[in-house]
């Protein structure tokens, strides 16, 4: 930054050892004591972080204030948090009706389990029915506008939708680790929570919409945002509800607005929006003093008027007790140890030997590129993540959800901002190693770096790239992670110590050790200095883009084919100049036209084009066949008799590189005036020479058992008068045979032209002669046929 | 594009041998800011995911009238893209048109989209229908395309129809067919029209929120940062290479004198006056390095605080910068800011969604880019919380207004030593880039916050011309006591506004206005205050601060007031307490005054300050006056040739006889007199109403004395509002006219009297413009009236009723300063 700065960070001088921070070793050991250790019944909530069964289970009492909403009415609970309920504004169009209805009526009963509390344990069920109803009547009045469907139309998710599409992707991208798998075998994993309800509970179309955004039906983040696109949101729906296994859903929702404002009414009065946001204009009351929760909802009979939640006698001591301790911050660990439980991180991810993939879900981590090992196919530890990844990645990752692993299939989901909003500090500040920094080599140094660093990741090297990516270009053999991507995720520390002894930071990766007890096996560079190798291989990573590939990596080349419809292609190119266009079609004919001087320049058969657009490559255009190039001079001129020289390009050479003439062909009357394109997508050029309108279409055409390209040009003339056509220049010959001959080209007059030349005239030139056709140019339109026929 | 690269290793790139990768050296990045975590509480970088099948390498975007984004790209392929705004954005993409040459300025236009790629500018349309592109009509080819590196940038057409298209050089470095380095104009009916020469390598243009045409320059030979630029017939921006084709611009003459190397940009501006300076430096790698497209925040507010700003996208760099422009003696200048860092690729374009988010796109091909993906489109959405942000830098004579998002810490802000500043500027030469030289820091003399806390005025000892002034602002913290989200800004100053020498000096008995930009001959406008019923102490300070700010006149308000010196609308008449003496502080500044405004009611003045009047009824400067002026004072006694002339007959030409519409219950609709709709005093007023009755002036069956011309004539309306039906019992009586005045030294004033003017009356737009016209008519400078001359007020105008009721009115005695 500016060259104001009195504060800057002057970069830590490389020492090349490594200090472990003693915070991290010890800290999930230390989190964990610090939670209650009340064991919990089955319950979905309040599970034990990992489902490896390496912990006891235990409740987190402070996490089970903030899932439970407690501090929506006790004022004094604040500083624990409240996890956002599910937005009651998309709920009727979300949920079944038949379900709502029941759930409303009795959440317990309907939903064993459920967050929700029993708002109604004092009333009659004919009561708790007719509030269920004024309710669903509101909530349904509050849902957007989609007559019942997610956005798209109703009934979107089950027209295109595959349930065996969506048992793959349910087994495949990360929805066993918490839900079990369902294809029968393992059992639920510990903590995790079947999806059996989900049949009862949902439309499809809702569990579509829901599974495609469900952080912006359930804040809360406890259900994450698995990057499933609308078509696998649809699919996954399709087949966690069997289209023959749901039943009816009922009856729709009422809809009468009395009982819509009575719905509002008890929405307001039994408080709903404290816990569910704004729903409908009834704003969330504040919160109250409310005194102690053991006297009261966390008590196992609490007073009558109290919400009566589903809790266990666990959960009951572990609220209470953590209510009584909210004053005290606890220690980041234990935070980050309550946030990664919560989430479930530890259903994925090993963190210093707690959690993890249990092994009878091992076999559902599957992966593109199995050659790379374990770690293609597992995600990875989180041990050390803090001292691994920097900072901005560790948020890119967890808020915008960035990743490296294409092939690999399980999906690192997002949280959502808010949820996660913690993280990223508390893992850097828990792993934070001494910073190392590679000194950046200046001068000759850095060239020889450069050369080196190329050299060792090649395949003539140490062959990084043989299983790597670079640059975003497939390497030869396996597509491990960009190496690119490496000064941007990692730490230079970290990345020191990984190259040396990669098993010490991801056991089972296979990659070799290149620099073994820190030597390197590559000692005829840089003076075998393991820094200096290392240091140079991570800043020529860091160039990015600019990183010149090393060897094994190959550039793509950009093929332009046609396929059916024609095809146009405009650029630079060494055959038709800079304003170049190119013209090819299904039969293996191609053709290129100048436009800014007006001339057919080229014609060749196979292939149409390659394009340039590696590096700084403009798209310029190649013919993939071998042209006969035509003379890219001004084809036509108007007026009696044709110029004498014909007036011919500027050409600019070495010595004189500026446009001699710069407004040739434009002085002498040519202007392009664009092109359109027929059904087939077969262009008609447009252009004007002077005061004549030329319209110039060429096709193929099937004469006798030959391909030729049949170039029809019509002239659209104010008045009668001549024009003359430079067809051809250079050597032309006149063959026996009839027409002309150019090189391997032969061109002739259609038999049934409709204009014919008053004469062809062959004009001896220096470079061989002009074939001028003298066309009598009646007023209005006039059409010239010629055949272009390519020897093969 | 832009191109960082070694000019050696360019001028071998011919034709057939385009460029392979391995030709580009290997290059730095620079550090980062290092605020993306910060950042990301403000603004949301969302990925708009491109189906894998695609290459979306996005050179330019417009918005189609269905709401659907369209996207040019280098691929010459132009894809519809719906769905950009949706929370979780799946977009689907269209593909419209393709085999096209480098998009790089894409605008949607009546039946179709105005491209504008290397080889052309071209109308693409879907004549069948079926929403594929069928028809590529040429707009305009008038330059020459020959060489590598000849990109073209265009902008949409402007108001009048034109498209401006920038022309980048022949490899990099020269200029080697017609045009290259230009920029050309080309009207609706395809007549390109040279405009600017001097271009190295641009790498986006249009307008800012003015609708005036910028260009971003890339740094390069005579270019040491990017930079914006303004684009004005016959400029020419620092680049030589391109005078070769003067010839062929005949509509701007010869070419300029050729710069000498290695001076500085003003220097040669004083030898070549079509040299046009960076308007804005973008201090190089902290402030980008290959900046290409950018766009104006039209978002009315959507995109969070910067409305009408500039943002620009960074190629090499993956970052998004913000700029904002003045003009200052002519001349534009302007601040860059930091923004945002950290997307995914190499910017080449930015636009504004339906919804106002900015979508940013390109390609990290071809030149070291920070960002890792080798083509994305993303999308910058604000999260509704506003950031602590240096709003932006506006110059004033003696150092900067800072305005920020939030309101600041006073006492952290206002230490001097907290606003730590340095300039510098470049060499201006022919070499490659440059170094930042001539360093200086000056001395921030004082810094005094605004009462909102919204804006901070910076004094320095100096300020130096052709300088970057960079600010780093860590110290300064919010009023929340939050630092900045980005401590750095640097402005460009070319220019420095004159110092407003206001003839008055500042006190706090009265309101000065220094005139905006004022050249030495800028007039003196006094505005002699004292009602107690239509509040010409609210309307009398917005007329004289619009005059300063917007029409290069000082101005003055003199108040009536009490003896703590407060402006006192409540003072009594002598009518009501024979014992009342009023006094208006500062008479003596009728001295210089150039003309006055009359809005007084019924004071009697000391002699002494009568005197000052007298004097200056006598000496032939013009004389304004609004409503309740014509009887504005008693114990009144200024003689011509011995005789009492009073001041409403005498004077202006007629006084209050009654209230001829209903007082307080009609208002008024004014017409223009049809004998004297020429006259300049009525240019462009057509639309007068408001709330005040129709005055009386002369007896019934009577008409204006002689020498008066009768401008507008009211007619009561019964009721308050504009379309009230006219009260039939009232004719129409003059509410406006003008005469002469002849005083006792025998010079001759001009005169103007509107009898409307209550406060609410200004609201009216051709109301004030009627009294800005009639200065402007009384100083003799008929020729500057012209039907569109602004007359906005400068800040929010809602003045508070007519009437005596001054308590249900919330009227009260307060100082002069509470009227600013």
């Amino acid at each position: 930054m500016g060259g104001l700065r009195s504060d800057a960070v002057s970069p830590v001088p490389y020492r090349g050892a490594m200090k472990v921070s003693p915070v991290a070793l010890g800290a999930l050991a230390l989190a964990l004591a610090s939670i209650a250790s009340a064991s919990t019944p089955g319950d979905h909530h309040g599970e034990a972080p990992g489902g490896g069964g390496v912990r006891p289970a235990a409740v987190d009492g402070r996490e089970e204030i903030a899932r439970l909403g407690c501090a929506a009415c006790h004022d004094d609970l604040q500083p624990a948090g409240q996890r956002l309920a599910p937005d009651l504004g998309l709920a009727a169009e979300r949920l079944r009706p038949d379900f709502l209805l029941r759930y409303l009526a009795d959440p317990v009963e309907a939903q064993p389990g459920t967050r929700m509390p029993d708002l109604m344990a004092d009333r009659t069920p004919g009561e708790r029915a007719e509030v269920a109803r004024a309710l669903a009547a509101f909530l349904a009045s509050e849902a957007p506008a989609t007559d019942g469907a997610p956005a798209g139309g109703p009934g979107e998710a089950a027209r295109d939708s595959d349930p065996k599409r969506g048992d793959r992707i349910y087994h495949e991208v990360g929805c066993v680790m918490c839900h079990g798998e369902r294809r029968g075998g393992a059992p639920l994993p510990e903590g995790g929570r079947s999806l059996d309800h989900v049949a009862g509970k949902y439309t499809a179309d809702g569990l579509a919409a829901f599974l495609h955004e469900p952080l912006a039906h359930r804040p809360g983040g406890l259900m994450p945002d698995m990057h499933l696109d609308r078509g696998e949101a649809a699919d996954l729906a399709a087949y966690l509800i069997p289209a023959e296994g749901a039943g009816p859903a009922g009856e729709p929702l009422p809809g009468e607005a009395a009982l819509v404002d009575a719905g509002r009414e008890h929405f307001r009065t039994l408080r709903c929006a404290a816990c569910h946001g704004d729903v409908g204009g009834v704003e969330a009351p504040l919160p109250f003093p409310a005194g102690p929760l053991g006297a009261g909802c966390a008590s196992k009979a609490p007073p009558a008027g109290l919400p009566v939640y589903d809790l266990s006698d666990g959960q009951r001591v572990a609220l209470v007790e953590a209510a009584g301790q909210l004053g005290e911050p606890r220690a980041p660990e234990v935070e980050l140890a309550s946030t990664m439980a919560a989430l479930r991180c530890t259903a994925c991810h090993e963190r210093d030997g707690v959690g993890g993939v249990p092994a009878a879900l091992d076999g559902f981590l599957t992966t593109d590129e199995p050659d790379l090992g374990e770690p293609a196919r597992r995600p990875p530890t989180l041990s050390g993540v803090g001292a691994k990844l920097r900072r901005e990645w560790l948020e890119r990752v967890l808020h915008d959800g960035a990743s490296v692993r294409p092939y690999m299939h399980t999906r690192m989901p997002v949280f959502g901002d808010a949820n996660v909003a913690d993280l990223p500090g508390h893992l850097e500040a828990l792993d934070a190693e001494e910073p190392l920094v590679f000194p950046r080599p200046e001068g000759e140094e850095w060239k020889e770096a450069r050369e080196a660093a190329r050299t060792m990741l090649g395949t003539t090297g140490l062959g990084c790239v043989s299983c790597h990516q670079f640059n975003t270009k497939d390497a030869p053999g396996f597509q491990g992670v960009d190496l690119i991507t490496t000064p941007e995720r990692l730490r230079e520390r970290w990345f020191r110590d990984f190259m040396v002894k990669p098993t010490s930071k991801v056991a089972d990766i296979v990659m070799p050790e290149s620099w073994p007890g820190g030597e390197p096996v590559y000692d005829t560079l840089l003076g075998a200095d393991t820094d200096r190798q290392l240091g140079a291989i991570w800043h020529y990573l860091a160039l990015g883009r600019s990183a010149r590939n090393p060897k094994g990596i190959d550039q793509p080349r950009w093929d332009v084919n046609v396929e059916g419809r024609a095809r146009l292609y405009r650029g630079r190119s060494r055959i038709a100049g800079f304003r170049g266009v190119a013209v090819g079609f299904e039969e293996g004919l191609n053709y290129a036209f100048d436009a800014n001087n007006g001339a057919l320049a080229g014609l060749w058969r196979g292939d149409f084009v390659s394009v340039n657009w590696n590096g700084q490559g403009a798209g310029d255009f190649n013919p993939r066949g071998r042209p006969v190039e035509l003379p890219r001079d001004l084809a036509f001129a108007a007026g009696e008799g044709p110029p004498d020289p014909w007036p011919v390009r500027p050409v600019m050479t070495e010595e004189n590189p500026v446009n001699p003439d710069p407004t040739y062909p434009r002085q002498h009357g040519y202007r392009f005036r664009g092109y359109h394109l027929d059904g087939d997508g077969v262009p008609t050029l447009r252009y004007s020479i002077g005061a004549v309108d030329v319209e110039d279409r060429t096709v193929p055409l099937k004469e006798g058992d030959r391909t030729v390209l049949r170039r029809s040009i019509t002239f659209d003339a104010p008045g009668a008068g001549p024009m003359v056509f430079r067809a051809l220049a250079g050597l032309v010959e006149v063959p026996d045979s009839g027409g002309f001959l150019f090189g391997k080209l032969r061109l002739t007059l259609a038999p049934l032209s409709p204009l014919k030349p008053k004469m062809f005239e062959l004009r001896s030139v220096e470079s061989g002669s002009e074939l001028l056709l003298h066309l009598p140019l009646p007023a209005g339109p006039s059409t010239l046929e010629l055949t272009y026929d390519l020897a093969d | 594009m832009t191109s960082p690269i070694d000019p050696r290793a360019v001028a071998l790139l011919a034709l057939t041998s385009l460029p392979a990768v391995a030709a580009q050296p290997a290059e730095d990045l620079g550090s980062k800011w290092g605020t993306e975590t910060e950042e990301r509480k403000y603004y949301r970088v969302v990925s708009l995911p491109i189906p894998e099948e695609l290459t979306i390498e996005a050179g330019a975007f417009t918005t189609l009238p269905d709401g659907r984004i369209a996207v040019g790209t280098r691929h010459g392929d132009i894809y519809l893209v719906d769905g950009v705004d949706d929370p979780k954005p799946e977009p689907t993409y269209t593909l419209f048109a393709s085999g096209m040459d480098e998009i790089f300025g894409l605008e949607a236009v009546d039946g179709g989209l105005l491209v504008t790629q290397s080889c052309e500018l071209t109308r693409v349309s879907d004549a069948d229908g079926d929403g594929r592109a069928d028809r590529f009509d040429v707009v305009s080819a008038g330059w020459g395309y020959e060489n590598y590196h000849e990109y073209a940038f265009g902008t949409g057409p402007d108001k009048d129809g034109n498209v401006h298209v920038a022309l980048g050089l022949s490899y990099s470095y020269h200029s080697r067919a017609l045009f290259r380095g230009w920029v050309l104009k080309v009207t609706p009916d395809g007549e390109t029209i040279p405009v600017a020469s001097g271009l190295r390598s641009p790498g986006g243009i249009g307008p800012d929120e003015n609708g005036q045409v910028f260009y971003i320059e890339s740094q390069g030979p005579w270019n040491s940062s990017c930079s914006l630029k303004a684009v004005t017939e016959g400029s020419f921006h620092g680049h030589p290479v391109s005078f070769n084709w003067y010839p062929y611009a005949p509509n701007l003459g010869e070419a300029p004198t050729t710069p000498n190397s290695g001076t500085r940009i003003l220097t040669e501006k004083e030898r070549v006056p079509e040299l046009t300076p960076y308007a804005i430096v973008f201090p190089y790698i902290r402030m980008g390095r290959s900046i290409m497209g950018f766009t104006v925040d039209d978002t009315g507010g959507s995109f969070g605080p910067f409305e009408d700003q500039i943002f620009l996208g960074d190629f090499s760099l993956s970052v998004i910068l913000r700029a904002t422009t003045e003009q200052v003696n002519g001349v534009w200048q302007g601040a860059c800011y930091p923004f945002r860092e950290g997307l995914s690729t190499g910017l080449l374009d930015v636009h504004f969604s339906p919804e106002g988010k900015l979508i940013a796109g390109g390609t990290n091909r071809g030149w070291p880019v920070r960002g890792l993906e080798p083509f994305a489109l993303e999308r910058l959405e604000w999260t509704g919380i506003t950031p602590f942000e240096v709003e932006r830098i506006t110059i004033h004579p003696e150092g900067f207004d800072v305005r920020f998002t939030l309101p600041v810490d006073p006492e952290t802000a206002s230490r001097p030593e907290n606003w730590v500043m340095g300039t510098f500027t470049h060499i201006y030469h022919g070499a490659y880039g440059g170094p930042e030289v001539d360093r200086t820091v000056p001395e921030v003399r004082s810094v005094t916050v605004s009462s909102d806390g919204l804006s901070a005025r910076v004094v320095l000892d100096t300020l130096k011309k052709g300088h970057v002034h960079e600010f780093d602002l860590a110290a300064l913290r919010s009023a929340a006591g939050e630092p900045l989200l980005h401590r750095d800004a640097y402005y460009t100053v070319n220019e420095i506004p004159a110092a407003r020498s206001h003839p008055v000096p500042e006190d706090p008995r009265w309101l000065t206005y220094p005139a905006k930009d004022a050249g030495e001959d800028a007039p003196h406008v006094v505005f002699v205050v004292g009602d107690q019923e239509y509040r010409s102490e609210e309307c009398s300070p917005m007329l004289a601060e619009m005059f300063a700010e917007r029409h290069g006149m000082h101005t003055t308000v003199l108040f009536a007031q009490d003896e703590q010196g407060r402006v006192d609308p409540t003072a009594k008449i002598k009518w009501e307490d024979r014992e009342v003496v009023h006094d208006i502080p500062g008479l003596e500044h009728l001295e210089g005054a150039d003309a006055v405004v009359f809005y007084t009611r019924l004071l009697t003045l000391p002699d002494d300050q009568l005197a000052h009047i007298y004097r200056y009824l006598d000496s032939g400067r013009p004389i304004l006056a609004i409503r309740t002026a014509n009887h504005g004072f008693i114990g009144w006694d200024y003689r011509v040739n011995g005789e009492r002339v009073p001041f409403g007959e005498g004077v202006l030409g007629g006084s209050f006889r009654g209230h001829h519409g209903n007082w307080s219950r009609d208002s008024t609709r004014a017409s223009v007199v049809a004998e004297h709709a020429g006259h300049p005093i009525l240019v462009g007023v057509d639309d007068v109403w408001g709330t005040t009755d129709v005055y009386r002036t002369y007896p019934e069956g009577g008409g204006l004395p002689e020498r008066c011309v009768p401008l507008l004539m009211g007619q009561p309306l019964i009721g308050r509002t504009p379309d009230g039906p006219p009260n039939e019992k009232k004719i129409a009586l003059p509410v406006a006219w003008t005469r002469t005045f002849t005083g006792s030294a025998g010079e001759e004033s001009r005169v103007f009297h509107t009898t409307m003017g209550s406060a609410r009356d200004f609201e009216c737009e051709d109301m004030r413009r009627l009294l800005l016209n009639a200065t402007l008519w009384g100083l003799d400078r008929e020729a500057d009236i012209r039907p569109d001359l602004e007359v906005a007020p400068v800040g929010a105008y809602e003045p508070l009723e007519s009437g005596f009721n001054y308590e249900k009115l919330g009227v009260r005695p307060r100082p002069p300063a509470d009227f600013r």
